[in-house]
């Protein structure tokens, strides 16, 4: 390695102080559980206005005063149009798509941290949406006025089955913040460091299936670009 | 030392002795792997133990002519991510706004590099767990490339290709939030 960054960060990790192991008290796992129930409780009672975080995803549970006020997110705003090879390729995670279905009809990268797949209609309008988010620097706040708690392959989640105003901010050099209304049903959820956000017009139990049932693209199966 | 392939075939037969002796071998690299995966030395000390269970469970279907340490540290990683999915990630996820920025369960010597380098996991526990993972395994339990790549289940060059990557994103963290650890 002659990378004198990349030595620099091992010289620093090779101190890295770890603890001797500590056999764990019968307790402990029941005060864990106790600071999950207060957790639960500390969020009920936050009524009227309840925050949820889903991975990158903030839900801010409480009324919404118009949804006329944005404009729906159509693919052709989305920007980052890429192939799935590409994305799969470029990506620090590893991008999965719902097993069942076929490949997406058009793919969406944006840095390396957030990949967009979206299958379409005949008339080229979105069916379904799932966008995968591992990057640090983007946070999405949804406002709604209800929520449905779910789990995912045991993973916490939650459905959103009325229209909503979502904002995706991406902290860069400068923080900027796109509103935008959506329509669809959306079910969230976060895995492995990995926040899905899958936008629908399928019910939940379609949608859980889906979810559950993602699996991670392998580039080799996919065609590479030509050149 | 004992020919690490000898070892191994003694313990598929059962032998204490010879399972012992991986225990003591790798039980260090095991739990290191575990602790800066999940942060707290009462659950990386389970998921020692479940490891070596789960390995010696699994260890006639193992292929000798492969390195154990990549193995076991593959097995470790995966009973970390269970772990983490199934308690810890679901508190957070409800609690956090920002990302968890954990404090260090126990740092008794208060010595600079040791500051430093606890310094530096925090700032690595900003990255994606994926990255995380490449970070523990490349620079704090110094695996080699091929090591790390079985661990991970990829190509050598796709582990090069992301550490590169990995490491870019790491100095901005750093330049962003410990400016102090930069070279």
């Amino acid at each position: 390695m002659n990378d004198p960054f990349a030595e620099h960060i091992r010289q620093i990790a090779a101190n890295f102080p770890y603890p001797e192991p500590q056999p764990r008290p019968q307790s402990r796992r029941h005060r864990l559980r106790l600071v999950g129930a207060l957790v639960l409780l500390a969020l009920v009672a936050a009524v009227p206005v309840v925050l949820i975080q889903i991975g990158v995803v903030q839900v801010r549970i409480a009324p919404v005063e118009s949804a006329a006020t944005w404009q729906p997110l159509t693919l052709a705003d989305v920007a980052g149009a890429t192939t799935l090879f590409q994305a799969v390729e470029a990506a620090v995670f590893p991008v999965k798509r719902p097993a069942a279905l076929p490949m997406p009809d058009q793919v969406f990268m944006q840095p390396d941290d957030t990949v967009i797949l979206a299958w379409v209609d005949a008339d080229n309008a979105p069916q379904m949406v799932l966008y995968q988010l591992a990057g640090e620097y983007l946070f999405v706040l949804k406002q709604v006025s209800a929520a449905t708690p779910v789990s995912v392959s045991h993973a916490p989640g939650l459905w959103v089955a009325v229209p909503h105003p979502v904002t995706f901010y991406r902290d860069g050099a400068t923080t900027t913040a796109e509103t935008y209304l959506v329509r669809g049903n959306v079910l969230i959820w976060f895995a492995a460091g990995v926040t899905y956000r899958l936008e629908t017009t399928l019910t939940l139990t379609e949608a859980e299936a889906i979810a559950e049932s993602l699996v991670p693209v392998q580039s080799g199966t996919l065609t590479p670009p030509p050149g | 030392l004992e020919d690490e392939t000898a070892v191994i075939r003694r313990a598929q037969q059962q032998d204490r002795a010879a399972c012992d002796a991986l225990v003591q071998r790798y039980r260090e690299p095991v739990y290191r792997l575990a602790y800066l995966l999940v942060g707290d030395a009462h659950v990386a000390d389970d998921i020692t133990q479940q490891t070596f269970l789960r390995a010696f469970g699994h260890l006639d279907r193992f292929d000798t002519r492969r390195p154990l340490r990549p193995w076991l540290l593959q097995i470790t990683r995966n009973l970390a991510r269970n772990r983490h999915r199934a308690f810890k990630r679901y508190v957070q996820a409800m609690q956090r706004f920002a990302l968890a920025q954990p404090e260090p369960e126990r740092v008794e010597t208060q010595v600079q590099a040791q500051q430093q380098a606890t310094h530096l996991w925090q700032v690595v526990r900003r990255l994606p767990a994926p990255q995380q993972e490449l970070i523990y395994l490349r620079f704090f339990l110094d695996l080699s490339v091929e090591e790390t790549a079985a661990v991970l289940d990829l190509p050598p060059g796709t582990v090069k290709s992301r550490t590169h990557r990995t490491l870019r994103r790491l100095r901005g963290l750093i330049d962003r939030y410990a400016p102090e650890l930069a070279p």
